[in-house]
């Protein structure tokens, strides 16, 4: 079982550190395929953190195929995904650094490029005004 | 509500209800022993007596009154009670919304006027239910008093009938619209008290010699006059015979012949009666106890319950 | 969250004598969120909280709570005023039943299993109680109604730490079981981020920003350049706080998209460093900022 934990300081917004601890766990093991995620009511109770926010983070998770809640159960963690084939990343490289040109050639300096990049990737989940 | 806002009086009611105990562990022995000393010392017959120079009442009855003189005192301080029970039971009211608690009960699940009725409704049962025991405790253990003096004078007067529930339905509501005005719980209570004594004062030596005319008699001193004794006294002079006070150098002092147990006037020099002198007295008579105390009753208890209506409207309506 | 909003305001306003506490306040809760009221003393969170549990009336304006009137939606309305006032000479006991007998959907079992849960003394008076133990009372007392929307006025402004986190642990978790609508005011900015999903900043009885915590992240940033004039940025997005030393020039910015210029560098900025600009504007208040969602 996974203990969270949150840096409030790290300007990283909360349901993103429990992914990005879950995702860590996974990595390393510390999460098999089949363990239960503590529960919401559980990490409020740890942590005093919004519910919302944990529901949040798992549905993220669950969107990555990392984990599936199972209704009236629980969360639990998924098997672990098939990693992309190598022809696929290796195209997708490509064309990223022909993107990545394109924008300098614009004008754009490697900060305002990542921005550009980090909000194109982020209307999954927030919107801009 | 009930449950709620008889246990926030609680207290209060405890320290009234051991208020009138004292009063009653203090009064009703006396009024006992005073009752038997009454009856078997042949008292009862002369009540009312018109006096003659033989009557053995003329010696028995001033000596009865000296002996249990102190119960006098007692029931005057005894009506300070029902004051400080009204003021008692202003206190939870005002102490809500002093302490702001009235936030917490108003935003719970009864309206605000169910808990205004209710709060002002305990407080006006408390503090008429303490009045009456004191009328109660009053009138039976001052009865054989009553019977030889009347209840005209103001240590029967105010303990018994029912004026003393109008002044303490008269301390409540201003306690009460004090503390709703100003939502401060001592100075509320402070000015209740105070406005009490002053209006007591106000009655006693105003209020009551005006509510009826009273009645002027005069009369030759060597006839007897009318019974004064047991009547509220207000003047009482020598007069020429249409009632006029005489000039003070002809006046000195007479003493009235009229009434057998009336105060005796003091005077420096008494000089004795001569048959063309007339006495006047101004008063009220026994016999207007009720209409007095009725008059009274509504002027004042009016005016209490007044206030404590305009408390509960100014609390309804107005507060935040 | 769906579904009609727990609480609506139209030009609510509310004038104590001259002074206006409180001034064309528009707001829209959704139901189900966690919203912090935000502002300094005697920005109006009092008094509008007040607005909407009916204690006082509108000056001009309209609010509705849960679709209606507030007084009479008071059955599912829980409220901890200002110091939450309880009967001090009550035990806790007897306050549960004072709570029994004035609501009339009171969950007795839901009371009694939470002050055993949270270990309250029940046979003690209120009077004799930390301030922290208090607060839990008074926050049963809320929530044992099972109201649909709560609302805490500074709950925990004189509590310790732990007694505060034990506090939002309580709210939270009524939140996680119930799905309860929770607006809590708090002159205190630490830990709105992770407690709260929505925020309203209020000064000098004015809305100054409104929105979800995700969109106000999101679209705030901190712009740092070498000394220069605000004008050009200030005409395609709202500056919200402008400092300068000698050399450089910083500016806190509601952005409306991403700001691509090259003079300036980019930075995220937290939320408390936000809420502090919003609160710190001195400049005569324009229309609220209300970040769309």
């Amino acid at each position: 079982m996974i203990a969270f934990h949150l840096e409030t300081r790290s300007g990283v917004p909360t349901y993103l550190q429990l992914v990005q601890q879950v995702r860590q766990a996974v990595r390393l093991g510390i999460l098999q395929p089949g363990d239960q995620l503590p529960t919401v009511k559980e990490v409020v109770e740890r942590l005093t953190i919004n519910p919302n926010t944990v529901l949040r983070a798992y549905r993220e998770l669950d969107l990555e195929g990392l984990v599936e809640g199972r209704r009236g159960v629980g969360t639990f963690v998924a098997s672990v995904p098939e990693p992309v084939p190598p022809d696929d990343l290796k195209a997708l490289r490509t064309s990223l650094q022909k993107w990545v040109e394109r924008a300098r050639a614009a004008g754009l300096d490697d900060e305002n490029v990542a921005a550009l990049f980090a909000d194109t990737l982020r209307p999954s989940v927030s919107r801009v005004a | 509500m009930i449950w709620v806002g008889w246990r926030q009086q609680r207290v209060e009611t405890l320290i009234a209800a051991a208020m009138l105990a004292v009063l009653a562990a203090a009064s009703i022995p006396i009024g006992l022993h005073m009752a038997s000393v009454y009856t078997h010392d042949g008292l009862a017959a002369c009540a009312g007596h018109a006096e003659s120079p033989a009557d053995p009442c003329r010696a028995l009855v001033p000596s009865f009154l000296q002996r249990f003189s102190g119960i006098n005192m007692l029931f005057v301080w005894s009506t300070l009670v029902p004051a400080l029970a009204a003021l008692l039971f202003a206190a939870p009211f005002v102490l809500d919304l002093d302490s702001g608690t009235y936030r917490l009960f108003w935003t719970q699940s009864i309206t605000r006027r169910r808990w205004v009725v209710t709060k002002l409704g305990l407080a006006v049962g408390g503090t008429v239910v303490v009045a009456a025991c004191l009328i109660a405790l009053a009138t039976w253990t001052r009865a054989p008093l009553d019977h030889l003096n009347g209840r005209m004078s103001t240590n029967a007067y105010d303990a018994e009938g029912i004026v003393p529930i109008a002044y303490a339905l008269f301390v409540l509501g201003v306690a009460l619209a004090v503390g709703a005005l100003w939502r401060r719980t001592v100075p509320a209570l402070l000015v209740g008290f105070v406005v009490y004594i002053v209006g007591r004062a106000f009655a006693d030596s105003w209020l009551r010699q005006r509510l009826l005319t009273p009645v002027k008699t005069t009369w030759l001193v060597s006839r007897p006059g009318p019974d004064l004794n047991r009547a509220l006294q207000i003047a009482q002079y020598p007069s020429d015979a249409s009632g006029r006070q005489l000039a003070s150098s002809a006046a000195t002092c007479v003493r009235s012949a009229g009434g057998a147990f009336s105060h005796a006037t003091l005077c420096a020099r008494p000089r004795p009666l001569g048959t063309h002198d007339y006495v006047t007295a101004v008063y009220q008579p026994a016999s207007r106890f009720w209409e007095l105390q009725g008059l009274e009753f509504a002027l004042v208890a009016g005016l209490g319950v007044l206030l404590v209506l305009f408390a509960g409207w100014w609390t309804h309506r107005r507060i935040a | 969250m769906s579904g009609a909003p727990a609480l609506e305001t139209a030009a609510l306003g509310k004038r104590y004598g001259s002074h206006w506490a409180l001034e064309g306040c528009e707001l829209s809760i959704p139901a189900g969120s966690v919203t912090a009221l935000v502002g300094p003393n005697g920005a109006g969170k009092t008094t509008l909280l007040q607005l909407a549990v009916g204690l006082i009336e509108p000056t001009t304006g309209t609010i509705a709570v849960l679709g209606n009137e507030p007084r009479a939606v008071l059955p599912r309305v829980g409220f901890v005023a200002q110091d939450h006032p309880l009967p001090r000479r009550f035990t806790i006991d007897e306050t549960l039943k004072l709570g029994r007998e004035l609501n009339p959907s009171w969950d007795a079992a839901l009371a009694e299993r939470r002050v055993d849960e949270l270990g309250l003394p029940r046979r003690q008076k209120i009077g004799t109680l930390s301030g922290g133990q208090q607060s839990q009372v008074a926050l049963t007392l809320a929530l044992a109604k099972r109201p649909e929307l709560l609302l805490l006025d500074e709950p925990v402004a004189a509590l310790d730490p732990l007694a505060r986190r034990e506090f939002l642990t309580g709210v939270l978790q009524a939140v996680t079981e119930t799905g309860i609508t929770v607006v809590l005011s708090s002159h205190i900015v630490a830990d709105l981020e992770r407690i709260c999903d929505r925020l309203i900043i209020l000064a000098r009885g004015h809305t100054q920003l409104v929105g979800s915590i995700d969109d106000v992240l999101a679209s705030h940033r901190l712009l740092t350049g070498p000394r220069a004039a605000a004008d050009a940025v200030s005409r395609a997005h709202a500056v919200v706080r402008e400092s300068h030393t000698e050399r450089q020039t910083t500016l806190l910015v509601r952005a409306n998209g991403h700001v691509y210029d090259a003079r300036w560098e980019l930075h995220e900025v937290d939320l408390e460093e936000i809420v502090l600009a919003y609160l710190g504007r001195t400049a005569p208040v324009d229309r609220p900022v209300a970040v769309a969602r």
